[in-house]
């Protein structure tokens, strides 16, 4: 895990020092007992403190037994399906502004389950066909009709 | 307070209400016996969709959920060697090697009595210890609570797993930067929004619970599709089921132990049943004749005391939430969210402004147990069918409610996008192996921090004394310091210790 742990040490260092040139942009109030700046300055400070701790501590720790590798969590989190479905979704969500929400939605539903699927037969279609039109249904007459909620 | 509480068993035995709970606890039972689909993701799911109703209906219903999400991961723990839900890890150990010798029904019964006898205790304790810890809570000025948000983030970082404590207060860190972005309502000035006017209100808190843990989860679970455990087959007798009542029974001692266990933990903020239910299992271990015994399925107290102690941290969870508005466990933290969402600030004001809600969370923490009693005895094979629901139809299906739910909070898209950016956050952290509660945390206790320090520094004209030489505060900091000092400096000792054999 080291080389994944100092990868996350940079990027949370990284994303404080972003924050903290943000930070000078803020101003003091006259009337003010306590000032604007500290609560922020503070937070991103201790932050930053804390960072270089752990980025220091993983360089000096002696534990080499990776649990595992860079390679194996690298190809973990990218897993196909993962991928898919993080992808089906984005694109189902830029996709409700221009179809509408409740065509998305079915095209989302009955895709994902399709793709999703280990294998893809006649009976997976018919599954992800009830699947998609009980969840439309369940939305609806719960959402619009009891909830009397928007959708989006 | 005795009309209090008449009005929240009137508001909780309203016939719609009522059937909330029994809606709540057989949802919760369903998706808690599902692998992979916590407590936490029933509760998130649901909160958003709560929004339109009373309540005095939402809360009894989410009640419904916590109870069935909490005790529906025994099922998955005992037929298919896969806990339901983390507070279920300890009951694998055992209830599956018992389920495996054909005595599925007795460990199943087991599990069902210690975890309802453990709830009612604790709701017990709840109703006795919160309402007085409300009244303490009441002297507390703001060196206190500062003082209580530094112990949260320092227990968290306590019971953090080996090697990864410095990494739960980064994630601290992060979640109480993401909750500066926005407008700082004292000065008047926008932060950290990068010029973008749509943060300028800054991140909701719901949207932001949700996707931090729905997609990393819902993501994760993709990697068991096709993989799906043989579950052991049940031959169910009501009669064999009730019959394992008086075994719990004989067991008083470990019931018990495990309860006080289980509500202990449950009061420290940030970690509930998904540690209590491993030390209690370890606790029993050590107390036991035959520890040598456990893990073969044989003793009735390996199932009964992680079981106990998981549900018995639910009611002990609760009491820090209602009392101190820091929630106990992920959990309680959606709850918080709920509370939020219907304009009520947990806190000891509750208790004294809104005492006939805090009773109706009391009354249907009792009713959902019933329920979930009740349902157990009655729908056992029901619940087995639902641990083998593939995941391909679970997974779109939650995400399109998380969405839902997401939106229908403001009615904008934003709240929807803030849903997947945070998600894609919180995945980043799962692949990194950070926590993610303590970013939820800062984000929750980041804004009561700010307000909290301001206050005390301008009460104290800008001196920071007062938050060590006040009693309450300096005490808090001091155990603060403790908890995060000792389990170091202990561990150095034991190893020199077993390097040094006298």
């Amino acid at each position: 895990m080291r080389t994944s742990d100092l990868i996350f040490s940079f990027l949370y260092i990284a994303a404080l020092l972003i924050a903290a040139t943000q930070l000078f942009k803020l101003s003091d109030m006259n009337a003010a007992v306590v000032s604007a700046k500290l609560y922020p300055w503070l937070v991103v400070g201790a932050g930053l403190a804390v960072g270089g701790l752990e980025t220091l501590r993983t360089l000096v720790s002696k534990e080499s037994g990776e649990v595992s590798g860079i390679s194996v969590i690298w190809h973990r989190a990218f897993a196909r399906r993962r991928m898919i479905l993080l992808g089906l979704f984005v694109v189902y969500l830029a996709a409700i502004a221009f179809v509408g929400f409740l065509a998305s939605t079915a095209m989302f539903c009955f895709c994902t389950i399709l793709v999703l699927a280990p294998k893809r037969s006649m009976k997976a279609a018919v599954v992800a066909a009830l699947t998609t039109a009980g969840t439309l249904g369940l939305i609806y007459v719960l959402l619009v009709v009891y909830l009397e909620a928007f959708l989006p | 307070m005795y009309d209090q509480i008449l009005v929240g068993a009137a508001h909780v035995f309203e016939p719609w209400t009522l059937f909330a709970v029994l809606a709540g606890v057989a949802g919760g039972l369903v998706i808690g016996s599902i692998p992979g689909l916590t407590s936490t993701m029933a509760i998130a799911l649901l909160v958003p969709l709560t929004y339109a109703m009373e309540i005095e209906v939402a809360l009894p219903l989410l009640m419904g959920v916590y109870c069935g999400a909490i005790s529906g991961g025994l099922v998955g723990a005992i037929l298919l060697n896969i806990p339901g839900t983390p507070a279920s890890a300890g009951t694998c150990l055992d209830g599956y090697p018992m389920a495996a010798k054909g005595q599925a029904t007795r460990a199943l019964g087991l599990a069902v009595y210690s975890s309802m006898i453990g709830g009612t205790i604790s709701g017990i304790a709840l109703v006795t210890i919160a309402p007085l810890l409300a009244k303490v809570a009441l002297s507390f000025g703001p060196w206190e609570y500062f003082a209580l948000v530094i112990f949260t983030f320092s227990c968290i970082s306590a019971m953090s797993v080996k090697g990864r404590a410095v990494k739960a207060f980064m994630a601290a860190f992060i979640g109480i930067a993401l909750a500066l972005v926005g407008l700082d309502e004292a000065s008047g000035q926008v932060r950290l929004t990068f010029g973008f006017t749509a943060l300028e209100s800054g991140f909701y808190e719901l949207p932001a619970l949700i996707g931090l843990y729905a997609i990393p989860q819902l993501l994760a679970d993709t990697d068991g599709i096709g993989k799906e455990a043989e579950i052991l087959k049940i031959k169910f007798r009501l009669s064999d089921f009730t019959r394992t009542l008086g075994e719990v029974l004989r067991r008083k001692r470990d019931l018990l132990r495990s309860t006080f266990i289980g509500v202990a933990i449950g009061i420290l903020p940030g970690v509930g049943p998904g540690l209590s239910n491993i030390v209690a299992y370890s606790q029993a271990k050590r107390a036991s004749k035959h520890p040598e015994k456990f893990g073969t399925g044989e003793l009735a107290e390996s199932v009964i005391s992680p079981e106990a102690a998981n549900n018995a941290s639910m009611g002990g969870a609760l009491i820090p939430m209602l009392t101190l508005g820091i929630p106990g466990d992920a959990s309680t933290l959606m709850m918080l969210g709920a509370f939020m969402l219907h304009g009520i600030d947990p806190g000891p004001l509750l208790f004294r402004d809104n005492g006939e809600i805090v009773w109706t969370v009391f009354v249907s923490f009792f009713v959902a147990f019933a329920f979930c009693t009740a349902i157990y005895h009655f729908f056992i094979p029901l619940t087995v069918k639902a641990i083998s629901i593939p995941r391909q139809y679970v997974i779109p299906v939650l995400l399109i409610l998380c969405t839902v739910g997401c939106y229908s909070l403001n009615n904008r898209m934003f709240d929807v996008y803030c849903f997947l950016g945070f998600g894609l956050l919180g995945y980043l952290l799962h692949i990194a192996r950070v926590p993610v509660l303590p970013v939820i945390l800062g984000l929750i206790l980041g804004p009561m921090a700010e307000e909290q320090l301001n206050l005390a520094l301008a009460f104290g004209q800008g001196s920071i004394w007062p938050f060590f030489t006040r009693p309450i505060s300096g005490a808090i900091l001091l155990i603060a310091f403790l908890s995060l000092a000792l389990p170091p400096i202990l561990a150095r000792y034991r190893g020199r210790l077993t390097e040094e054999p006298a």
